[in-house]
């Protein structure tokens, strides 16, 4: 059977460089077939970092149940090496190690019998779409759900290890699905989820600009990955 | 912040009590709101900050280099982060992993130190802080409106401060009105109060009636950012601490996705 197609899309938050994106996105081709995107919180440093070494180990590793996921967290917070503190590192960056980065993580495991397991922490948004109409979004299905404090995983050893929400189903030859970032997810959620199926990258980043220009979605890092099922 | 707070000028020890818990609370606050604009390679200036100090004399206690001097006696917070007095090494209880703590060395930065009391022009301060805040609006009137927090012991000596909280309030942005929230020190042994809604929810205390009158209501995302921390919040629920920590106050400024363990 195929692999399924992907496309995947980031764009930093209006006025911020490439480099200063904390959204992070990876996918792992072939059978079973994965992806995640994860975000970095904006009150977090090392967020952007940490939220890539998430997305990288995800889809290395495939934790792809809550049980799973809390395990391999422990190894995954072991490996974790932020840049070393230099003695000349001002008192701030100090107590921002000290606190640890903290991203929101959704990883998502395709398998080739035509089922799919999915595992979150936080507030980005999986969409499953059949025929370009959605027919379930999760952990969050309403755009007035989403706020500033949502759950997070920490970097660091000694913190609990957080609640992971599982989720499984079917798929079909032809379906989609969209991983996005809180920001993406929630706008998606209010106007039309299925949007990044239609438009290239470059074409999503454009709509994006314009719904932050009008306010209509917050200006914030943003991540996707589209899903193509094979027909 | 009311700089005269006790009767000494000593550090340590020898200051009075309510001259070093001020000190603390100023120090903390601007620790605390710097922590929130850190990144690894810097602070981000998400926050203008000026800090007036009223007792024998009422002043700006940040002095802004010339490149500032435009912004009204306010410096982007990232000069503030750069530029302690001092940092001194204090020991703080951190969680152990296993259910207990252990106890850390920890750089705490220092910019203020206690210092006498003589006089308490609380009408002077708000009026200073008033223009400073005006200054603000007229270069950034679409942002988010400036925040005073009032620290005091309660009593103003140069008139009534009602008059001049209502007149600082008054200047807006295009986004709202000046937020003016009141952190009551007192040296009552009455039970702190957090964000009360109404004047039965505090002491009986003159002074901290008339603080929690000239306090804002928290505005909406304020409210909602309180309510998510577990505090009870009703649409007057106003931006007043009697005898407690007032950190909460700036936690609840809204910058981005905040970690709930950092709360």
């Amino acid at each position: 059977m195929d692999a399924p197609l992907v496309r995947t899309f980031w764009l930093p938050r209006a006025g911020a460089s490439p480099d200063a994106c904390e959204d992070a996105f990876a996918v792992r081709p072939g059978w079973p077939f994965a992806a995640a995107v994860a975000d970095g919180a904006t009150e977090s440093a090392f967020a952007g970092a940490w939220a890539r070494h998430l997305v990288q180990h995800f889809c290395r590793d495939l934790p792809a149940t809550p049980a799973a996921l809390q395990d391999q967290l422990v190894h995954w917070r072991a490996a974790w090496q932020p840049d070393r503190l230099g003695a000349t590192s001002p008192w701030y960056v100090a107590a921002k190690l000290e606190e640890g980065a903290h991203a929101a993580l959704l990883g998502l495991v395709l398998h080739s019998d035509g089922t799919w397991q999915a595992v979150a922490v936080g507030d980005a948004v999986l969409l499953h779409l059949r025929g370009k109409r959605l027919l379930q979004a999760w952990p969050l299905d309403d755009p007035a759900q989403f706020h500033h404090r949502p759950a997070l995983i920490s970097s660091r050893v000694e913190a609990a290890l957080p609640e992971v929400e599982g989720w499984r189903g079917e798929w079909r030859p032809g379906d989609a699905f969209v991983l996005a970032t809180d920001a993406l997810g929630a706008w998606l959620l209010a106007t039309d989820p299925a949007l990044p199926l239609r438009l290239p990258p470059e074409g999503l980043a454009a709509h994006v600009t314009a719904a932050r220009r009008r306010r209509t979605l917050r200006n914030d890092d943003v991540a996707a990955v589209v899903v193509h099922c094979p027909p | 912040m009311q700089e005269p707070f006790g009767g000494a000028e000593q550090r340590g020890d020898a200051a009075p009590s309510k001259a070093r818990v001020l000190a603390d609370v100023v120090n903390r606050l601007l620790q605390n709101l710097i922590l929130r604009c850190a990144k690894e390679d810097g602070v981000r200036d998400y926050f203008y900050v000026g800090v007036i100090g009223y007792g024998e004399r009422v002043q700006p206690l940040i002095r802004p280099v010339e490149e500032y001097r435009v912004a009204g006696d306010l410096v982007p917070i990232s000069h503030l982060a750069e530029r302690p007095l001092r940092l001194e090494e204090r020991l703080k209880k951190v969680p152990d992993g296993q259910g207990g703590f252990i106890e850390r060395r920890v750089k705490f930065p220092v910019w203020f130190d206690p210092h006498a009391k003589n006089g308490t022009p609380m009408c002077q301060a708000l009026d200073l802080a008033a223009s400073m805040v005006r200054t603000w609006i007229d270069l950034h009137p679409h942002s988010f409106p400036p925040i005073v927090i009032n620290i005091t012991d309660g009593e103003a000596t140069d008139g009534d401060p009602l008059r001049y909280a209502q007149q600082l309030r008054s200047f807006a942005t295009d986004d709202g009105e000046t937020l003016l929230f009141n952190v009551h020190l007192s040296s009552s042994e009455e039970p702190a109060v957090e964000l009360p809604a109404s004047v039965e929810e505090l002491p009986r205390d003159e002074y901290a009636v008339l603080l929690f009158q000239m306090s804002s209501v928290l505005p909406f995302t304020m409210r909602a950012a309180a309510e998510q921390e577990g505090y009870r919040v009703t649409m007057d629920t106003r931006g007043f601490v009697f005898n407690a920590d007032p950190v909460a106050l700036v936690r609840f400024l809204e910058i981005g996705t905040r970690p709930s363990t950092l709360r």
